[in-house]
C-alpha cells in the first residue's frame, strides 16, 4: 500500500479537480436551448467569431474527455483483479 | 525532467528531525485545531525524544497536546489549549503545567498572534492589533517574571527569539481616523472589523498610556527557528498547494528561519504550474519535503481524508484524569514505539480505519462521519 499511496492521491486530486468540470458542464447543459434560440439571430463577423469559440471549445473537451475516458478504461481493467481472495 | 539539485530538499521525516530539530528548538507547529497538524513531523520527534522544546502555534492542539504528554515541551507560547469539544482542556499540556513540567506559558489572542506571525513574515518591527486591549493578556506576562524580556549588558536580547515586551499600547497616531464604524455610521461597509466604541461612547481612555485617546496594541513579530507546516501537495522543487482553509498557516509558515512542509503527496512542478495562483509558497521558502501520505492523522486534511472522532473519544476515554505515568505510557505506546509513521499508521492505525475517513469529492469533507457537536 505505501507504494501505491502517491497514484492513489493522483487520482484523488484528479477527481477533486472535476468537480468545478462538472458544475460548468451541467450549468452550459441547462442554458443550451436558451444559447441555441439566440443563434439565429448571429450574422456576419459575430457568426465567425461564434463558430471558432465553439470549435476550441469542442476540441478542449473532447481532449480532456479522452484522456479521462482512457484512464476510466485502464482503471476498469484492475478492478477484477481485486477481488477478494 | 527534475534535476537532482530540486529533489535535494525531498527526505524523510527523520532525516528532517534530525537535520532541523534540537533540544530546545524554537519551533511553530501550524494547522488549526483538527485541520492539517503536521502530524508526521510531531510524531518522528516523539520517537527521537528531543526535549526542551520551545513550541509556539496559534490554534493547536493535537501537536502539542503529543508532545507534552512525552514530556518534550519546555515552554509553551499559544493562543488555545483544548481539543475540541472532546477535551476542551488538553489534559497532558494541563498536567505538564502544573506539574512544572512545561515551565512557561505564554498565551495571545488568535487575531494579535496572527498578527505577530504577519509582522515575521513581512520583517516588520510590529503589527497592530485592537482585540485584546481591555483584556488580561496584555497584563498577564510569564516570560517576563522569567527575566526574559529585554536586553542584557551586551545589547543582545536576552532570548533571541523572545521580544523584549509583549505588546506596547500607544495612542493610535490617526486618532481613530480608521476605526469602524466611523464614516459610515449605518454599518454598512465591506470592511469586517467593526467596534461599537463610538456608540458606546468608549473611544476614548486614559487607561494605559496615561493621555486621553484611541489606544492601539502594537505586537512584536514572531521568528520561530523551524516551521512545519501540513500541505496536499507539494511540487519536486518545492512549490506549496494547499486546499481549504489556510488560516493563519502562510504567515506562520514563512516567519522563521526553516520551513518544512510535510505533505500527501509530492507531484510533478508543472502540475502545481497549471494554475499557479492556487499555490501559497514559493519554491525558494521550503528546506524540506516530507511525503506521508495521512500522516496528519487524526486530524483532517480537507479533500483528503476527515478526522477521526473516534481516536479523540478514545483518547479522552484512555488519557483524562489519569496519573502523568499512563498518559506518557499512552503516547510511548501508541507512538514512540513505532519505527516510523508508515508503521504508527498501518499497524497501529490501520488501513480500514484510515480509507474510512475519505473525503467526498463534492463536499472537500466526509458528510457520513461522526464529529464534534
Amino acid at each position: 500500500m505505501k507504494n501505491l499511496m502517491n497514484y492513489i492521491w493522483l487520482l484523488n486530486a484528479c477527481n477533486n479537480s472535476l468537480l468545478e468540470a462538472e458544475i460548468l458542464s451541467k450549468q452550459a447543459l441547462e442554458r443550451y436551448d436558451e444559447f441555441f434560440k439566440e443563434i439565429e439571430g448571429i450574422k456576419g463577423e459575430e457568426r465567425d467569431c461564434l463558430k471558432k469559440e465553439l470549435e476550441n471549445s469542442i476540441l478542449y473537451i473532447d481532449e480532456k474527455v479522452k484522456f479521462l475516458q482512457l484512464l476510466s478504461e485502464k482503471l476498469k481493467e484492475v478492478i477484477p483483479l481485486l477481488k477478494e481472495e | 525532467m527534475i534535476s537532482s539539485e530540486l529533489k535535494n530538499k525531498v527526505m524523510t521525516a527523520k532525516e528532517a528531525v534530525e537535520r532541523f530539530i534540537k533540544p530546545g528548538t524554537h519551533i511553530a507547529f501550524g494547522g488549526f485545531t483538527i485541520l492539517r497538524r503536521p502530524m508526521t513531523i510531531a510524531r518522528e520527534i516523539v520517537r527521537q525524544g528531543i526535549k526542551d522544546l520551545f513550541v509556539t502555534m496559534n490554534g493547536g492542539t493535537l501537536v502539542e497536546e503529543m508532545l507534552a504528554g512525552a514530556g518534550l515541551i519546555k515552554w509553551l507560547e499559544t493562543t488555545y489549549l483544548g481539543l475540541e469539544g472532546g477535551m476542551p482542556v488538553a489534559y497532558a499540556i494541563r498536567q505538564a503545567i502544573e506539574s512544572g513540567e512545561i515551565e512557561l506559558i505564554e498565551d495571545y489572542s488568535n487575531w494579535s498572534f496572527a498578527q505577530r506571525t504577519l509582522a515575521g513574515r513581512l520583517g516588520l518591527p510590529f503589527m497592530p492589533c485592537l482585540g485584546d486591549i481591555g483584556s488580561d493578556l496584555i497584563e498577564y506576562d510569564t516570560f517576563k517574571k522569567a527575566g526574559l524580556r529585554g536586553k542584557k549588558e551586551n545589547g543582545d536580547f536576552i532570548h533571541p527569539g523572545i521580544p523584549p515586551k509583549k505588546y506596547e499600547i500607544i495612542d493610535d497616531p490617526f486618532e481613530g481616523f480608521g476605526l469602524r464604524p466611523r464614516r459610515f455610521l449605518s454599518g454598512e461597509d465591506s470592511c469586517v472589523n467593526k467596534t461599537n466604541a463610538y456608540r458606546e461612547g468608549k473611544i476614548n481612555s486614559k487607561k494605559y498610556t496615561g493621555k486621553e485617546g484611541v489606544k492601539v496594541a502594537l505586537v512584536p513579530p514572531l521568528m520561530p527557528e523551524v516551521c512545519v507546516v501540513r500541505a496536499q501537495r507539494v511540487a519536486l522543487d518545492g512549490t506549496v498547494r494547499i486546499e481549504g482553509l489556510i488560516g493563519p498557516d502562510l504567515d506562520q509558515s514563512l516567519c522563521g528561519r526553516i520551513l518544512i512542509v510535510e505533505c500527501e503527496r509530492i507531484c510533478p512542478p508543472e502540475e502545481l504550474r497549471a494554475v499557479p495562483e492556487h499555490n501559497q509558497i514559493a519554491a525558494h521558502f521550503v528546506h524540506a519535503i516530507v511525503e506521508q501520505p495521512f500522516g496528519a492523522y487524526p486530524s483532517a486534511v480537507p479533500n483528503y481524508y476527515d478526522y477521526d472522532y473516534s481516536w479523540f473519544k478514545n483518547y479522552v476515554k484512555e488519557v483524562n484524569h489519569q496519573p502523568k505515568e499512563k498518559v506518557k505510557e499512552f503516547w510511548e505506546k501508541h507512538v514512540k514505539e513505532t519505527r516510523d509513521d508508515w508503521d504508527y499508521l498501518y499497524n497501529r492505525v490501520g488501513i480500514k480505519k484510515l480509507f474510512s475517513l475519505r473525503t467526498d469529492p463534492k463536499y472537500h469533507y466526509n458528510p457520513n462521519l461522526d464529529r464534534f457537536n
